[in-house]
């Protein structure tokens, strides 16, 4: 029965690795890539690297499985958030416990996450300490110490639940144009490994695996190590969590996206210089971009696409990432459609935006619209927000905005700032609305 | 005795309980009408389920009764079932039923029921000129022209303008169709060009509807007045099957109305109900019409509008936030 899920896992990948071309990294897997000191770094680790697995309250099937390991006295287990977050969510349904390399078990609590930077600490219940005392703890390497580019590191844990593993692979320095530093690993991370250690060569922790980069597939990044350490000291003699940890997430969460908007609304926007207008584009210190437009020799609408938007986002629960910006438009040229074939085009395009609906996490969104000035631009907007039902006092805000001062030219500016508060929100909707312009009038 | 009976008339009904025959009764018959398929009777009646001489009335001075002879069917006094032998008084007025024939005694003292008024349709009228046929298909058919036009790219070609063009012009034809179908059940007539111009004319004002309610709201900047269409265009749509239904059966529209009526405040009752957690209860959330600037008659207003707008919704969203947070949680997606 065990076996199936497994064997259907495996079968997964490697359809998956037939329709992609073979990432480098899969080279890890085979026999001859596994070097002396990668045998060296799991035989010194393997004592401190620990599955941890979720399971329901009163069975002993596991909803999800992840990895960690041993810091400080050998006592406390770091991993990710989203690792447990299923029990840091629902308490009352899931429970956590631990494996060692060794095959010993035993049950877990929860002592503090680290929403932001996807980090959770935890201890053994106080029955089974004695199963991981004695075992000895990783330790980081200190932060004066940074690593070089191209340096070896090695990632720990037990992917997919099927056998613990080190994958070697190389330090590619901090992910750039990111709000909070990561660092892109090149090396293949699978399911279950996330909150395994990441080693140098000297076994000191450099990094916590995790994969939640939300809008990048293929890429694996990791945690640096200082922040794992950070919540080790911050929170090593916490009391255990009982309750659900939506008041500690909305706090974290609160103060983020208090920074984010900070460090957003601080930046000038860029000129986009197309068309009559000046839209907003962000500058891409921590948000990336991307365009596209029509064909040159295209007969009806001619527009062009700029998306920019933060590849991170904060992992809550399975339904809900929230904590980044998005801001894009499209900027429309109808002059070979004439004003009412464009029109018809442009209404189209205002109409067709999604802005989610009422669910479990949060309300259906509620819109206001105006016809607002901008030194003389007249636009039609329309901002939407909607109320995270859990965190209290935050939202997610969706702006849309449309220039209306011709009858073929035309653009469609939105920003998406899920997760942020009612006040930041106002904020980054006049700082938004202070973007859009005439291209001359500058 | 001769001449000194009971006079009355028997009716002859058809199914649908119109008069289609009428006997009088006070003639030379002395009182006794006998009914059946013999040529003995006085009232021959070609149904095959009589007897030879199934029943008799006979009249008095002062009353009539109905008296069945022997026969397989026998025969109904109201909803009264009689049999061989039995006879009953039949009043002023009655209906009866002898084998398979609906017939009415009426005598001639009993009060008579007022004349009805005639339907529309059944007054003759001089041949109505159908000029406006054409005007109202080249209207419709011109708006789906320009509806496609709208839509189309520069330069598609001529052809391409032919099923957006013959496809809504089919669909009235084909609607009028069916009702003059049905019109011809209920009333043996095909009255297609009355209902092609109700469906057309419908249809006209329906499209014209769609242009015109965005454009309106986005004339006045009244977002809300383009919501209108929610109730509208059911509304609209319960209308012209009143309309349509009220050629088949003129004589109970108004009921057909008030059922419509109730259908409809069911409908709309039903989208109201589904949409408690929406800000608005009808209509789309924003409105997306961008017609040329030309149509916007208010000025734009300063963004701190919009923002002063944004803080109302606050308190609204926290409420249908806390709402719902007691919803039992379902089971999370496993990883």
């Amino acid at each position: 029965m065990r076996l199936l899920p497994i064997l259907l896992l495996c079968l997964g990948l490697a359809a998956k690795a037939d329709a992609a071309p073979p990432p480098p990294a899969a080279a890890a897997s085979s026999p001859q890539a596994v070097s002396a000191s990668a045998r060296r770094i799991y035989e010194r680790s393997r004592g401190q690297l620990l599955q941890i697995r979720t399971l329901l309250k009163n069975q002993d099937s596991q909803a999800s499985v992840g990895s960690g390991f041993l810091v400080g006295d050998g006592d406390r287990i770091i991993t990710n958030y989203h690792v447990v977050s299923q029990f840091a969510l629902e308490p009352e349904r899931y429970r956590l416990r631990f494996a060692t390399t060794d095959g010993q078990e035993g049950a877990l609590e929860l002592l503090d996450i680290d929403a932001r930077h996807d980090l959770a600490i935890l201890r053994p219940a106080a029955a089974d300490a004695k199963l991981l005392a004695g075992r000895g703890a990783l330790a980081f390497r200190p932060r004066g110490e940074p690593l070089a580019k191209g340096e070896r590191i090695y990632s720990m844990g037990k992917p997919l639940d099927v056998a613990f593993s080190i994958v070697e692979g190389n330090y590619n320095g901090l992910v750039e144009r990111s709000f909070d530093p990561l660092i892109y690993y090149a090396g293949s991370i699978n399911a279950g490994m996330s909150g395994g250690p990441v080693a140098d060569e000297d076994g000191r922790v450099v990094g916590v695996n995790v994969s939640a980069m939300i809008f990048s597939q293929q890429m694996s990044f990791l945690v640096p190590g200082p922040f794992a350490e950070d919540l080790y000291r911050k929170s090593r003699d916490a009391k255990p969590i009982t309750a659900a940890v939506w008041p500690r997430l909305r706090d974290q969460l609160m103060a983020y996206q208090d920074e984010l908007t900070k460090a957003f609304i601080a930046q000038p926007w860029r000129t986009a210089g197309v068309g009559p207008y000046r839209l907003p584009v962000p500058q891409e210190e921590f948000m990336r971009c991307w365009g596209g437009g029509t064909p040159a020799d295209t007969k009806g609408l001619e527009f062009q696409r700029s998306q920019c938007r933060m590849e991170h986002a904060l992992y809550i629960s399975g339904g809900l990432q929230t904590g980044y910006l998005d801001v894009q438009h499209e900027n429309y040229d109808g002059r070979k459609l004439g004003p009412l074939r464009f029109a018809k085009v442009y209404s189209g395009s205002f109409r067709n935006e999604a802005f989610g609906s009422s669910n479990k996490i949060a309300t259906a969104p509620f819109c206001k619209e105006e016809f607002v000035g901008r030194d003389g631009l007249p636009l039609r907007a329309v901002v939407c927000l909607s109320a995270y039902r859990k965190l209290e006092g935050l939202y997610s805000l969706s702006i849309l905005v449309a220039p209306v001062d011709s009858s073929v030219e035309g653009a469609l500016g939105r920003l998406n700032a899920p997760g942020v508060s009612f006040d930041n929100a106002l904020k980054l909707t006049t700082h938004y609305l202070q973007g859009f312009a005439w291209a001359d009038r500058k | 005795m001769g001449g000194s009976q009971m006079k009355g008339v028997i009716e002859i009904l058809d199914r649908e309980g119109q008069v289609r025959a009428a006997f009088k009764l006070g003639g030379a018959e002395q009182g006794r009408v006998r009914i059946g398929r013999s040529p003995d009777c006085e009232l021959v009646l070609d149904d095959v389920h009589l007897a030879g001489e199934h029943a008799e009335i006979r009249a008095t001075e002062s009353s009539a009764e109905l008296v069945l002879f022997p026969s397989i069917n026998g025969g109904w006094l109201g909803e009264h079932r009689m049999s061989a032998g039995e006879s009953a008084a039949l009043g002023g007025q009655a209906l009866f039923q002898l084998g398979a024939t609906h017939l009415r005694w009426r005598a001639a003292d009993a009060p008579l029921p007022p004349e009805v008024p005639l339907a529309d349709h059944q007054k003759r009228q001089a041949h109505r000129s159908l000029w406006w046929l054409p005007v109202l298909m080249a209207a419709w058919a011109c708006l789906q022209v320009f509806d496609f036009w709208l839509g189309a790219v520069p330069d598609t070609k001529l052809i391409a303008y032919a099923w957006p063009l013959l496809t809504p012009v089919i669909a009235a034809l084909a609607w009028a169709g069916v009702w003059a179908l049905v019109t011809q059940l209920f009333q043996h007539r095909f009255p297609f060009a009355k209902h092609l111009r109700r469906v057309l004319i419908w249809a006209l004002a329906v499209s014209s509807l769609d242009y015109l309610l965005p454009g309106v709201a986005y004339s006045f900047g009244w977002p809300r007045f383009a919501a209108l269409s929610d109730v509208l265009m059911p509304a609209l749509f319960a209308f012209l099957i009143w309309w349509h239904a009220s050629l088949v059966w003129p004589r109970v529209r108004r009921s057909i109305g008030v059922g419509l009526g109730v259908l409809l405040m069911v409908a709309l009752g039903l989208r109201v109900g589904q949409r408690s957690e929406e800000q608005y209860l009808f209509g789309a959330r924003y409105l997306s019409a961008l017609p040329p600037p030309t149509l916007r008659l208010v000025r734009p207003k300063p963004p701190e509008v919009l923002l002063d707008d944004l803080r109302e919704l606050r308190q609204p969203l926290d409420k249908m936030a806390r709402k719902d947070s007691n919803a039992p949680a379902g089971s999370e997606e496993e990883e």
